[in-house]
């Protein structure tokens, strides 16, 4: 990155970092005011404005600090980024806790939880679905194997921002198989939380259930984007002419990521106005960012905080979700720092 | 649609709340023999109890005739003879609403309120008994 390109981006990241978490105690619903519930007017009285407006002193303060320091000193030391990006994360995750310890005497007694008797679960057609991206990833890996007399010797793998190549590969096995079977692997992680999200969350109100179908077609667009992806790059040595079709992929993530977002917001709002989460005040650790209540048998429930889910940290099949789902990224990265030697 | 509701900080513990809301339900037919509820891992999910909770509260009911519970298939709600009631079952009831028709009285319900409260509650349960209107959805 040039020096020129570092001293904008870096801080751009950590101002929009700011902003993201100026606006996180607005992403909740009424009664919950840094993961507390509150009477519903009392974000607007004037102890509810004065610990907002405390958070967002020492958030913007610490950011100003660590932008300067990063801009400063980015040209000599470049480690200097993560520096300045951890202390802003630190500095906002210290406001977060006071917030919510300063929110505290004003806690009510969450109100009474009433759900539809409803057994139904899972999005309809969802195993079906889950089945096209491993067809896909089959498919690719078929048709390549087929047309391996094709494939030369040497092919570019990656490539950089301007689409020059700076990665290769082989005609081997690994060469070329080598994207089905990370896609596979991802895909397969990837379905272990469409499992968890499906049979482990909320299903008792329409709402809840509702924000539970958008979750799982993220999921399955997710996977979709992971196949589709990969596929395309092992099908590069055998037609180079998919090249000229680069941009379409980034194209069909930024649609996702933008839809995903959008439906995301208009979905929590509307569940944080249905009613509640059913999760006790006393069981939101961290500033309220971390879920943690053993008698919850919810593997995710809906942040009190932001879109979408979290996990419940008291639910030991969390921990193995967790795992499952870093399984792919740290095997990648295992595998790229076993190559690099 | 059929729904139930328990509070936490109330005083009577969840899994009676639970027990209350689910018989209320089926003496009012919302849900007729063979009818499945959820399992327990799913209620308990819903509501966000822990699992024994919920089995408690569907162990009771089933000791009092209302489900046939079966391992990995759920509750399945029975045909209910319904029971003759016995002097000390009158008797019991009886003190039991005496208490809660003062508690009532002196949060400041009138007498007359109290007995329009019951004599709705028992058209309710009239009308929705499967013998007579067939089950309310």
């Amino acid at each position: 990155m040039s020096p020129v390109l570092a001293h904008l981006v870096v801080p751009s990241a950590m101002l929009l970092m700011a902003l993201m978490f100026h606006i996180t105690p607005h992403l909740s619903r009424p009664e919950i005011f840094f993961a507390v519930t509150v009477a519903p007017g009392f974000r607007s009285s004037p102890p509810g404005r004065a610990i907002l407006a405390r958070f967002r002193l020492v958030l913007w303060l610490n950011t100003a600090a660590a932008v300067i320091v990063a801009a400063l000193l980015i040209g000599r030391w470049p480690f200097i980024v993560i520096v300045g990006s951890t202390w802003q994360l630190v500095a906002a995750a210290v406001a977060l806790v006071n917030a919510r310890r300063h929110t505290l005497p004003y806690a009510q007694p969450s109100g009474p939880r009433e759900i539809e008797l409803l057994p139904a679960r899972g999005l309809q057609g969802g195993a079906v679905l889950q089945l096209l991206p491993f067809a896909l990833i089959g498919l690719t890996a078929l048709y390549v194997s087929l047309h391996w007399d094709a494939i030369p010797d040497r092919f570019p793998i990656h490539w950089d921002a301007t689409g020059r190549p700076n990665g290769w590969g082989t005609r081997s096995f690994v060469g070329v198989f080598a994207p089905a079977v990370i896609s596979a692997a991802v895909c397969a992680a990837v379905s272990g939380l469409y499992y968890a999200i499906a049979h482990k969350t909320r299903g008792g109100s329409d709402t809840d259930r509702r924000m539970r179908n958008l979750n799982l077609r993220i999921v399955l667009g997710v996977q979709m984007l992971v196949a589709l992806t990969f596929s395309w790059t092992m099908m590069l040595p055998v037609v180079p002419g998919l090249m000229r079709f680069a941009t379409v992929i980034p194209t069909l993530v930024a649609l996702f990521v933008v839809s995903a977002i959008a439906g995301g917001l208009i979905m929590t709002r509307r569940l944080k106005a249905s009613g509640g989460d059913f999760t006790p005040d006393a069981c939101w650790k961290g500033g309220g960012m971390f879920y943690y209540n053993p008698d919850d048998p919810a593997i995710f429930v809906v942040k009190r905080f932001g879109i979408g889910y979290t996990l419940n940290f008291g639910n030991r099949w969390s921990w193995l979700w967790l795992a499952l789902l870093m399984l792919p990224g740290l095997t990648i990265a295992a595998m790229t720092i076993a190559k690099s030697r | 649609m059929a729904s139930i509701r328990i509070d936490p900080s109330d005083a009577t513990p969840v899994y009676q709340q639970i027990i209350n809301a689910l018989r209320t339900l089926l003496v009012a037919g919302a849900f007729g023999p063979g009818d499945r509820l959820p399992t327990v891992r799913e209620l308990a999910l819903d509501l966000g109890v822990h699992h024994n909770t919920v089995a408690e509260a569907y162990r009771l009911l089933a000791d009092e005739g209302w489900l046939e519970l079966r391992r990995r298939h759920g509750a399945t709600v029975l045909d209910r003879a319904h029971p003759k009631a016995t002097p000390e079952t009158r008797k019991a009831f009886g003190r039991r609403l005496r208490e809660l028709a003062a508690e009532a009285h002196a949060a400041g319900l009138s007498a007359a309120a109290v007995a329009q409260a019951l004599r709705d509650i028992a058209e309710e349960l009239t009308a929705g008994t499967p013998a007579n209107a067939g089950r309310r959805q």
